[in-house]
């Protein structure tokens, strides 16, 4: 019986899974117990940020509305819109270049590859220990809220929320997943942190600003971040047609990097 | 090369402007230590390297007992990169496990050769240890381990022998020594070339990607139209450049090495050398695998 790669690259950060997970519950703890001070005054918030210049407002929610007189309003700008995108895409974009590229760069990915395991099967294995580890994440994120939202009093929309986090997760492993394949195909650890980065600022900030500036307006589309939140899951849920984008681009860019992978010196 | 086993065919491979492999053409044969030896840079790690498909070769082939290698073929290989490659944060046993079930054998299979391999090696102690807690040496001993967990046909290590402490050479030479008894091919380069001359019976030098010799130690060393005469003496020294047929490659207080060809007179010799002086000890030996060296990487 063969060993998997992806147990073992999940066995390898389960510590770090654990403390990113608790970070993670931590952080909502935060954003729960300052929420009666903000239930109050919710409108007096949507207010003061309605005010603020459209562009500020645009990058402050994502493109999204403001609604801090409920729960999912509240959670959607405070933890959706900025902070949430940025634990996740931090922990895939560095678990999909340290993939591929991490074991080339620490230079134990001639072992991996000369025990006979095919190149092919290494990235999809890798990309299968990301999907776990983006899920660990997301699945805490969700836990947190619902039972910390239950203990602290706040009515969490759990079943949008969840829908939120799933959405979360798809574009954190769409991250992740451009950084094992910039990865896969050039073998530079710094390469595949930096560029998925920029990428991720860029494409947040079309997405942004593609609701007050027409021309990116159909750019904005193509924005991760659109599947992402575009529909405005904590109220709507779950969207498929969103959903079904963020897959097709997660599978074309593992079977790119499966094929630049396979066509290129390895450690060189 | 009669019975090879890993054959190189005109294997090339650049880099740019630089020619790692150039027309690499040699063979290693089973049961049979192969010297892999080259200055820094000359090709050997690329040469190994593509016996394991990290690299691909512009030109030429790389053939196992005369077919390509696939990867169901390099699940009978083994090998020991130059930049130790293990997880320094993996228990001894664990990676081992790990690496040796890649190669698609059962767990019992393995776990068995794992421990008769750490214990053969002093290490069962240490095997619940982290990899970057064991010295050097060590370390050096599991990377061993790794290449051979899963009893290849063909070894392939580059540099082995480097940062080991004299016990551990002897140690890991008597185990290779025995590994290729049993009929494993072992090819391994070294810079350290007295060493390859104590163990290797077959030797390839490369230089600059291309193979400038290869073949049986002895045999390369009898093709020589030279040989060396070494005279410790008492007396007055001779006049060297007097003797017909020698030429000096040093001297000092009572001893000489000169170069003659292999048809000088020996006789003769010991007559010229004994006009002046008294001859206490004479030896005539083929080149050494360090003259061959020089010569052919000069060349």
């Amino acid at each position: 019986m063969r060993p998997s790669v992806t147990l073992e690259a999940a066995h390898t950060q389960r510590r770090s899974l654990v403390v990113w997970s608790a970070a993670l519950a931590a952080l909502i703890a935060l954003y729960i117990a300052v929420w009666p001070s903000v239930e109050g005054s919710g409108s007096s918030f949507s207010k003061l940020i309605d005010d603020m210049p459209a562009a500020y407002k645009a990058l402050f929610t994502n493109g999204g509305g403001v609604d801090f007189s409920t729960p999912a309003g509240y959670l959607n700008v405070e933890l959706f819109s900025f902070m949430a995108p940025i634990v996740v895409l931090v922990y895939a974009i560095g678990t999909g270049a340290s993939a591929i590229a991490g074991e080339e760069d620490r230079r134990t990915i001639d072992l991996l590859l000369v025990n006979t395991v095919s190149r092919g099967r290494v990235v999809i294995e890798k990309m299968a220990a990301l999907i776990f580890g983006v899920a660990v994440l997301s699945s805490a994120m969700w836990l947190s809220l619902v039972i910390e939202g239950r203990v602290a009093g706040m009515d969490v929309p759990t079943a949008d929320a969840a829908a939120t986090v799933v959405h979360l997760g798809l574009l954190g492993i769409e991250f992740g997943a451009l950084a094992l394949f910039i990865g896969a195909a050039t073998g530079r650890v710094g390469m595949s942190r930096a560029v998925p980065a920029a990428i991720a600022a860029g494409t947040y900030v079309i997405n942004a600003l593609g609701t007050m500036v027409g021309w990116l307006e159909p750019i904005r589309r193509f924005s991760p971040f659109f599947q992402y939140n575009g529909h405005d899951p904590m109220h709507t849920g779950l969207a498929p047609t969103a959903v079904a984008v963020s897959i097709t681009s997660i599978v074309l860019l593992v079977a790119g990097a499966v094929w630049m992978f396979r066509r290129r010196d390895v450690g060189t | 090369m009669s019975g090879a086993a890993l054959e190189f065919a005109g294997a090339t491979k650049r880099y740019g402007s630089v020619a790692a492999l150039d027309t690499c053409t040699f063979t290693a044969r089973p049961g049979r230590l192969t010297g892999f030896l080259g200055p820094n840079g000359a090709g050997k790690t690329t040469a190994m390297r593509a016996v394991f498909g990290l690299v691909e070769l512009d030109a030429g082939t790389v053939a196992w007992q005369g077919r390509p290698i696939t990867p169901a073929v390099r699940t009978r290989f083994g090998y020991m990169p130059e930049e130790r490659g293990l997880y320094p944060r993996m228990r001894v046993r664990e990676q081992l496990l790990y690496l040796g079930e890649l190669a698609n054998r059962s767990r019992s299979a393995v776990a068995a050769s794992v421990d008769t391999w750490l214990e053969r090696l002093g290490l069962t102690t240490r095997a619940t240890d982290r990899l970057d807690a064991l010295s050097h040496g060590n370390q050096q001993r599991v990377q061993l381990i790794a290449a051979l967990v899963n009893d290849p046909e063909l070894l392939v290590l580059d540099e082995p022998f480097s940062g080991l402490d004299p016990i551990a050479i002897a140690n890991m030479s008597e185990l290779l020594v025995e590994v290729a008894a049993a009929g494993t091919t072992v090819l391994f380069s070294s810079h350290q070339l007295d060493l390859v001359e104590d163990l290797c019976e077959d030797v390839v030098i490369i230089d600059h990607g291309h193979v400038v010799l290869a073949g049986d130690l002895e045999g390369l060393r009898a093709a020589v139209p030279h040989r060396f005469v070494d005279v410790d003496y008492h007396g007055a020294p001779p006049d060297w450049t007097s003797i017909v047929g020698a030429e000096l490659v040093e001297a000092d207080n009572g001893h000489a090495r000169l170069q003659v060809a292999h048809t000088v007179d020996l006789a003769d010799l010991t007559t010229a050398i004994e006009r002046t002086a008294t001859v206490e000890a004479f030896s005539y030996q083929p080149p050494t695998l360090s003259e061959l060296f020089r010569h052919a990487v000069a060349a």
